[in-house]
């Protein structure tokens, strides 16, 4: 079977189980290795994604259920090739230590600042619990929303 | 008799039903305690008075999304229109600051504020009469010592006739059965404490028991569960309860999970937070209490699987991608996020498709802070229609009861009132 998804505009057709987890199919079919697999149970947020504006966990996102949907990840906020908004305020606040939460991070920030964009600290705070880091840059992460906010 | 002699006894009669009426509705303004003459309370007292804050739900009533502890302005929709908690911080003013201890325990026996203005029974003092004079005393001062906040709770959207708070001195005359509650004699001491608090300050009936047609619970069904806020509030007595044991309830009143029942989600999951933070021994009362209700030899929902119901085949994809990872484990074992077999839980196996519906938009976040069941909500991940075919998958494989109607509805209801602020 094959499900046919948009994902950064661009059509893909996914070969295989419709039960295939969205992250899986972007990082071993499409090649986008932006996302990343963390747990597995929607707990940890390193593959989250953005589908039609919401954003979601695509470790828990069959393809099956994105017909006719789009998919923006990581690699869809670049800009010219380079770096976006977010991206870059994650640079410049160096928000980043192993870096395995990053793609996820920046993708549940994008989607705050799609819905709110100019979050007060508690709005990013609630915002942004969804994703965890385990080398415990949050504070980096938190400034680097607000500079995004800001820029 | 002369017509003059008819008109006189007439109006004799009108005077003294007004009379009647008067005494009967009107009730005084208490004097307002002195500024800055706050007598000095007990750490014991006021411990005891916040662990009844804790049983008794107040500060998830009595705050705001985003607002000051205590400091009022929560919504609360009713079928008569929408009613806004107010602020119980001690500011004299906004708040309760001018309150005495009489006028306190006059609010919570009787419904009445300092003022003398009856307040709606969406303040359940119906259950909160039957709380003895020493735990009054103690949730009162307790309540002097949380930081008085300014803020003017919103007036009420309540339409014609029900804005009339004189009404409620007649409803009370039908439904408040004033005074605390009497102990039991033949039935333990933890017995007697869990009812006295399932009856008085954790309100219980409050949700779990269906109201009447003028809003108020029905003695004749009491606990026998009920619609809230678009969940259904489980049975806990009479017919429609299912079993639990006083271990299974102590440990899903205080953690928020049972392996045999599944984990308490939606505003029960804001009840077992505020009752992790009271002791052990009163959750055991209640336990103790409810388990009582229930005939403990029926046996708690065994597994069922009906396998892949034939006309949801499409939707099998949507489980194996999206729900099977945690609820359906190889190993059976419970995963890190608590996932259990379906078929154990109300949601899947009640008459209603509510908690299923609404689980599945808007997961199972209470716990984050403190480990214990969790679940993403899936009400950004898919579709109206996915989820509505997902809750009737559910309901077909892992139940033994008819198909739910209404799920599409329930769906589209829960999704546009999804809190989207925690990011998902």
């Amino acid at each position: 079977m094959s499900v046919s998804i948009e994902v950064n505009g661009t059509r893909h057709d996914i070969d295989g189980d419709p039960s295939m987890p969205l992250l899986y199919a972007l990082r071993d079919q499409i090649g986008l290795r932006g996302a990343k697999f963390g747990c597995g149970l929607g707990q940890c947020g390193a593959c989250t994604v953005i589908v039609d504006g919401r954003a979601v966990f695509s470790c828990l996102t069959p393809v099956s259920a994105l017909e006719g949907r789009a998919v923006t990840t990581t690699e869809g906020l670049l800009e010219d090739g380079k770096p976006g908004k977010v991206h870059q305020a994650f640079i410049d606040e160096q928000a980043a230590q192993c870096g395995y939460c990053i793609a996820g991070m920046v993708m549940r920030a994008q989607h705050l600042l799609e819905r709110n964009a100019d979050p007060t600290d508690e709005e990013i705070l609630t915002g942004m619990q969804a994703n965890l880091c385990r080398c415990g840059t949050h504070a980096a992460i938190i400034r680097a929303v607000q500079r995004a906010a800001r820029t | 008799m002369t017509y003059r002699r008819i008109g006189l006894v007439s109006l004799a009669v009108l005077i003294a039903l007004i009379i009647i009426a008067f005494a009967f509705i009107w009730r005084p303004e208490l004097t307002a305690t002195a500024e800055g003459a706050e007598p000095a309370y007990g750490k014991d007292e006021i411990a005891r008075g916040y662990a009844l804050a804790q049983l008794g739900n107040c500060e998830s009533c009595h705050t705001a999304e985003d607002g000051a502890a205590y400091a009022g302005g929560r919504p609360l929709d009713t079928p008569f229109g929408t009613i806004f908690a107010v602020n119980i911080t001690p500011d004299r003013e906004t708040g309760i600051g001018k309150w005495s201890p009489e006028a306190f325990t006059r609010a919570m026996r009787k419904g009445v504020d300092r003022e003398g203005a009856h307040l709606y029974p969406a303040f359940p003092y119906t259950s909160f009469t039957k709380i003895d004079d020493g735990d009054i005393s103690a949730l009162y001062a307790y309540l002097r010592t949380v930081p008085a906040v300014e803020n003017e709770a919103p007036e009420n959207a309540l339409p014609f006739p029900f804005n009339i708070r004189a009404l409620m001195a007649g409803w009370n005359l039908l439904f408040l059965d004033a005074g605390p509650v009497k102990a039991v004699s033949g039935e333990s001491d933890d017995w007697n404490t869990g009812r006295y608090l399932v009856e008085g300050v954790t309100h219980c009936g409050a949700c779990h028991t269906p109201r009447n047609a003028l809003g108020a619970e029905k003695s004749s069904d009491s606990l026998a569960g009920a619609e809230i806020d678009g969940w259904y509030a489980p049975p806990l007595a009479g017919d429609g309860a299912r079993s639990w044991n006083k271990p299974q309830l102590a440990a899903y009143l205080s953690a928020g999970f049972s392996r045999d029942h599944g984990a308490a989600a939606g505003p029960m999951g804001e009840t077992v937070t505020n009752l992790s933070k009271v002791s052990p021994a009163d959750v055991t009362a209640i336990a103790t209490y409810v388990a009582s209700l229930t005939d403990d030899t029926s046996p708690a929902f065994g597994a069922i699987d009906n396998g892949v119901p034939d006309d949801l085949a499409a939707t099998h994809a949507l489980w194996v991608g999206a729900c099977a990872s945690c609820h359906e484990a190889a190993d059976g074992r419970a995963n890190p996020s608590y996932g259990v077999p379906l078929s154990v839980g109300f949601a899947v196996r009640g008459d209603k498709p509510l908690n299923a519906a609404r689980t599945i938009v808007g997961g199972i976040d209470a716990y984050r802070d403190r480990g214990g069941p969790y679940m993403p909500a899936f009400g950004g991940t898919l579709t109206a229609e996915q989820i509505t075919d997902l809750t009737q998958y559910v309901r077909a494989r892992f139940s033994d009861g008819a198909a739910w109607e209404g799920v599409g509805d329930t769906v589209e209801q829960a999704l546009s009132e999804q809190n989207e602020g925690n990011g998902q």
